[in-house]
């Protein structure tokens, strides 16, 4: 089931931070060291990961790629930065390249002595191995996050040793011995060890009863909890509770999650989560939904017409107003977690998380200083995360399917069904006659297209029809004619059969408030966010059978008034971030 | 007037003037054999593409006055006549222009009669659908801004590796014989917000998606990417070791699966990749590092964006000498920085108040002098300078040569219907050129008129200039059948690019994915041409291989090209 994963390019580099701090001993001359022009030069051939939808793993079984082929065309938006695991050329040559560079910086005549020691220093340095191996054994741990040539691994010493003397030592430099380090150094940091994380330890017990399924040993684990809470390497401490084997007593281990979870890089990387999440930076919006694109604000014929500039009002958009609502999102994701708000909150929160002018005045509230108490929305008129500027804006007109169909898939994770191709030409006229919900309505209301979008769809989007395509609430819709005259004012009606189960053709809902009630109790919220928590954890689809028990304990965390907070936590406590499957 | 090139044939030495303005002498290291080969090239190729930002530039102002000498019939539809005609020189004073082209002109000093017998417009090839914004005319058209429901839906076909990947990983294109040779497989230089280039996530894998190939270098550090840092004796790289460390994990784990097993066999390959570049010996003496460099940048009116662009092309002209590398592609962005008339106009956005307003007169103008002047300045110097170069196999680097230069929109931006291009270059022996070729089908009834469909409440013709007002244009033939004619040329073999099938298991054929759109009039004006009414497949989607003959046979070089 398992495959071996590489670094991401957000790991890669904030490992070789770590790693340069480590082995010097000083944040400056590792910010030195990474703010270098040779560096820096080579750090442009680095090639960065993009959000990829999981493909189905190599030598997989029929049954889970056939899982993961129906999931990725289910829920085919975004992806997960984690889950680009492509082997390109270029990629490859950029960690040579770039590690090359940075062993040559580290080697330099500035940075030998505090990287190597001062043994390294002088016409014999070359030849010292006594040198060479108290160099080895400090970093090799580090790079490598394993002990360096235990008897698991007695060629380690040899490998890298090979690669010193492989040109050996260049007389004509002021220091001989630095280019063999810097070799050295090229060779650890192109490593399998380092670049992918390599759980193969053969002391790794199996697990009874489970064949090919195998506990990981306390470094390996390590690893583990460290880059996905971190995205970083395991600190002094962390490897210590692997060192001395503490780290598998489950009191240790929770006191770790719980302290790499509290500290700041743990608050970054969950950010991560969301950005990925949410799909904040694709160009089409969060999963599709439309959005207030940059090219929507590009397009000059959209944003610099007469009619939509009548439309906007005081509120013409900029590309910062897109950021703006992305960092709104991303502060109430944050601050829930952080501060042990609960899926209700999500839903349901009046809160406006809106720190800038732009922003705020859309809402019509004071903007929040990002300390206090949040200001709040009038009772009912914006619940929860999803009816924020970010999930709703779309540019002149709004996009009730776009809106419907991330709610259905994102929140509620049903599956909908392949559009059929005719779909591909049709759009949503915005005329001087109806609301966007009639027009809507008209559109889809035939066959095949109403066997998806009368129930299952269009509600969910006309749910928040009382915000326009600024993300404005409203109670009408002004319909503009091309001068900008306002031709139609029409009333905005949400009501909606929101189908939140999906068997349910019964429940109405007045509005949003009442559809994000209806997704809370349902409790499906909650089973969706794990579900696509366990996709950002593991790079892949879960399958449903397989994962059943990992994705019941992840969803119980939050069911019930539990906190998300927890929700992030409870995989890492999860049998299957402690094993490894082997097929 | 100058009679040529300026050519130095002494015996196997290759002169070029060189960045820094001297000549750099290049020994031809015998030794090193060039594989004959039975069809296509001659002698190994190179391939360069220059992309630019937006189009917009009027037809009556790119494409040149010619008068047809060919015609022939497209195979297997009833009155589509294409044309072609040779492309001639026209002095004034020492300015030369092809056929009257008001960007096709330059310096007659540079733009010389034997150049122009070098060169091929074309004219009518099309992207049938809505693509708009995009970098994806090397062959990945998924690579689109989504501006409308076409590109959403093409997008959501799958990407695919552009035609210099394509060539850059070919075993045909670069044989182990080459790679001896070979520091870079491609050159892909970046100056736009978006990559052009693509490969093949999964090396071997046509639909496991794709990944840009892209990079952020300086045109120095480009050039020290191909030829190293300085002259100084290279160590052995440690790439060897590094690969044999992953091979003793493989192959000493037992607790590594298959899939982890094929995932480090994949690593391992592109690190002996790696090995095999940084292992190839210069088929020359390491030219002089340039004294320049383009981290100054390129915006602001000429010279300084010349001059850009000039230093890349200069890494690229040096590569292809050397046979350092035979492939390259410079996304260029947008032509502004080309353009006095907007620099001094006291306007920032080129891209609203220029590109997008393509129909008034004097944002034309200043398109129309950024298109000469990038001509000029960056394409035809390159070419000038290729066809300064010999090979010793025979003809200049550019006789072996095809570069192209491409535009991201045809006359109207957003629109790639006839899209405007133009090459230099005998692809070592397979191209005619000094030929304008037409492949619209003119006169037909179902045609575009280029006011016709694009309105927005903003009025898109708003102000339009009265000398376009009626102007209509024709569907031609399909981009597809372009990028398949630059492969073929290429002497790259169609097992090697056609790998993808329709919903039916038939092999599309071209380069590309084929789609007919429906968004912005395109369903009514060119769907007809592309997709005759005898078609069971519907307008929006992917055809089939064979739903009309432009389909079938879009993997055949475009008329009157090939030899």
């Amino acid at each position: 089931m398992d495959q071996i994963r590489a670094l991401t390019s957000r790991q890669y580099l904030n490992t070789i931070s770590d790693v340069i701090t480590a082995v010097t001993g000083s944040t400056s001359t590792g910010q030195a060291v990474l703010t270098d022009p040779t560096v820096v030069a080579a750090k442009a051939l680095l090639q960065t990961n993009t959000p990829t939808i999981p493909l189905p793993l190599v030598n997989a079984t029929m049954e889970s790629t056939e899982n993961a082929v129906t999931l990725g065309i289910a829920f085919p938006d975004g992806g997960w930065l984690r889950a680009d695991q492509s082997i390109q050329q270029s990629r490859v040559n950029g960690f040579y390249y770039f590690g090359v560079a940075l062993a040559q910086v580290l080697t330099s005549p500035a940075n030998l002595a505090s990287v190597v020691g001062s043994c390294a220093i002088g016409a014999n340095a070359g030849t010292d191995t006594a040198c060479l191996t108290t160099f080895l054994d400090k970093i090799g741990p580090l790079v490598l996050r394993r002990p360096f040539n235990d008897v698991n691994h007695p060629s380690d010493l040899a490998t890298y040793t090979a690669m010193f003397t492989l040109n050996g030592p260049d007389t004509t430099q002021q220091n001989p011995a630095a280019p063999a380090y810097q070799d050295v150094l090229t060779g650890l940091l192109n490593a399998p060890e380092f670049l992918y994380f390599v759980e193969s330890d053969p002391n790794d017990p199996p697990v009874a009863n489970l064949a090919g399924v195998y506990q990981l040993s306390a470094y390996e684990l390590a690893s583990r909890l460290s880059y996905h809470l971190w995205d970083t390497m395991p600190d002094a401490t962390l490897m210590a509770t692997a060192a001395d084997g503490s780290l598998l007593q489950p009191t240790v281990y929770q006191q770790q999650v719980d302290r790499l979870f509290a500290d700041p890089r743990g608050a970054a990387t969950l950010n991560q989560f969301f950005i990925d999440y949410f799909q904040t930076e694709s160009i089409g919006g969060p999963r599709g939904t439309g959005g207030l694109n940059y090219h929507f604000l590009a397009d000059p014929n959209s944003l610099a017409s007469v009619q939509f500039q009548a439309f906007a009002g005081p509120n013409v958009p900029d590309a910062s107003l897109y950021a703006n609502m992305v960092s709104e999102a991303l502060a109430m994701a944050n601050y829930f977690s952080a501060n042990g708000g609960t899926i209700t909150d999500l839903l349901t929160s009046n809160f406006s998380f809106a720190q800038t002018a732009d922003l705020a005045q859309i809402y019509g509230l004071a903007p929040w200083d990002g300390m206090s108490t949040p200001p709040s929305f009038p009772a009912n008129q914006r619940p929860g995360l999803f009816t924020r500027a970010l999930f709703t804006a779309a540019g002149i007109d709004t996009s009730p399917i776009l809106k419907g169909v991330y709610l259905r898939r994102y929140v509620l994770c049903d599956i909908l069904g392949t559009p059929p191709a005719l779909a591909n030409g049709a759009s949503v006229p915005l005329t001087t006659n109806e609301t966007t919900r009639d027009a809507t309505t008209a559109l889809t209301s035939g066959v095949p297209c109403n066997g998806c979008h009368t129930n299952y769809i269009n509600p969910l989007g006309f749910a928040t029809e009382s915000f326009d395509g600024l993300g404005r609430f409203r109670t009408q819709q002004n319909l503009y004619t091309t001068t900008g005259a306002v031709a139609a004012q029409l009333p905005i009606n949400t009501e909606v059969t929101p189908y939140v189960m999906l068997e349910d053709s019964t429940t109405t809902a007045a509005g949003a408030a009442d559809v994000m009630n209806l997704i809370n109790t349902s409790q499906k919220a909650g089973a969706c966010l794990a579900r696509n928590y366990f996709r950002y954890t593991f790079a892949r689809f879960e399958d449903l059978t397989l994962d059943a028990c990992t994705l019941e304990s992840m969803v119980t965390t939050v069911s019930k008034g539990g906190q998300v907070g927890d929700l992030w936590k409870s995989v890492t406590q999860s049998p299957l971030f402690m094993r490894r499957t082997i097929q | 007037m100058s009679s040529g090139p300026k050519v130095i044939k002494v015996g196997r030495r290759h002169f070029l003037v060189g960045v820094g303005g001297f000549a750099l002498a290049i020994p031809y290291l015998s030794s090193l054999e060039r594989v004959a080969r039975a069809n296509g090239p001659t002698v190994p190729p190179r391939y360069f593409y220059l992309g630019t930002d937006h189009g917009g530039c009027w037809d009556s102002s790119y494409f040149p006055q010619v008068t047809a000498t060919q015609t022939t019939t497209v195979p297997g539809v009833s009155g589509h006549t294409v044309s072609a005609g040779p492309l001639a020189l026209t002095l004034t004073g020492s300015t030369g222009s092809v056929g009257g082209s008001q960007v096709l002109t330059a310096s007659s000093a540079t733009l010389t009669n034997t150049l122009v017998g070098k060169m091929n417009v074309l004219r009518g090839l099309d992207v049938p659908w809505y693509l708009a914004h995009n970098t994806g005319l090397l062959g990945n058209f998924a690579r689109n801004d989504g501006n409308g429901s076409d590109g959403v839906a093409v997008a959501a076909l799958g990407g695919r590796p552009t035609i210099d990947q394509i060539m850059a990983s070919s075993p045909t294109f670069y044989t182990t014989a080459n790679l001896a040779t070979t520091k870079a497989t491609s050159v892909i230089i970046n100056g736009g917000t978006q990559p052009h280039s693509y490969a093949l996530t999964t090396p071997g894998n046509p639909t496991g998606g794709v990944t840009p190939v892209s990079n952020n270098l300086s045109s120095l550090a480009l050039f020290q990417s191909i030829f190293g840092a300085s002259n100084a004796p290279v160590r052995k790289p440690v790439v060897d070791l590094v690969n044999a460390n992953y091979k003793s994990l493989v192959q000493s784990n037992t607790r590594l699966s298959s899939a982890d097993v094929t995932r480090l066999n994949q690593h391992m390959q592109m690190l002996s990749n790696l090995e095999t570049e940084l292992t190839a010996t210069l088929a020359c003496a390491r030219p002089s590092t340039p004294m320049d460099n383009s981290a100054y940048g390129r915006y602001g009116s000429t010279p300084n964006a010349a001059k850009w662009g000039q230093l890349f092309v200069d890494v690229i002209a040096l590569a292809f000498a050397c046979n350092a590398s035979r492939v390259g592609v410079f996304g260029f962005g947008d032509t502004s920085g080309f353009s006095p008339g907007f620099a001094s106009s006291g306007l920032t956005d080129w891209h609203q108040d220029v590109a997008h307003k393509w129909y008034i007169d004097q944002p034309q103008g200043w398109l129309l002098e950024s298109y000469q002047a990038i001509f000029e300045q960056v394409f035809l110097y390159l070419a000038a300078q290729l066809d300064g170069m010999m090979d010793a196999e025979g003809g200049t680097v550019l006789d072996n040569s095809l570069i192209v230069w491409g535009q991201e929109c045809s006359m109207e931006t957003h629109s790639q219907t006839g899209i405007q291009t133009v090459t230099f270059g005998g692809g070592a022996g397979t191209l005619n050129t000094g030929l304008y070729c037409d492949y619209r089908q003119n006169g037909q009834t179902t045609n575009r008129s280029q006011f016709s469909p694009y309105n927005d409440a903003g009025g898109e013709t708003a102000g339009a200039s009265a000398s376009i007002a009626s102007y209509v244009t024709y569907p031609g033939l399909l981009w597809e059948q372009w990028l398949a004619t630059q492969l073929l040329a290429m002497g790259v073999p169609t097992t090697e690019w056609e790998l993808w099938q329709d919903s039916m298991g038939n092999t599309q054929h071209g380069y590309g994915t084929p789609f007919v759109g429906a968004d912005q009039n395109y369903g009514s004006n060119y769907a007809p041409h592309y997709l005759p009414s005898t078609s069971t497949w519907t307008v929006g989607a992917s055809p089939l291989a064979n739903a009309s003959p432009y389909f079938a046979n879009a993997s055949s070089p475009l008329p009157f090209l090939m030899k």
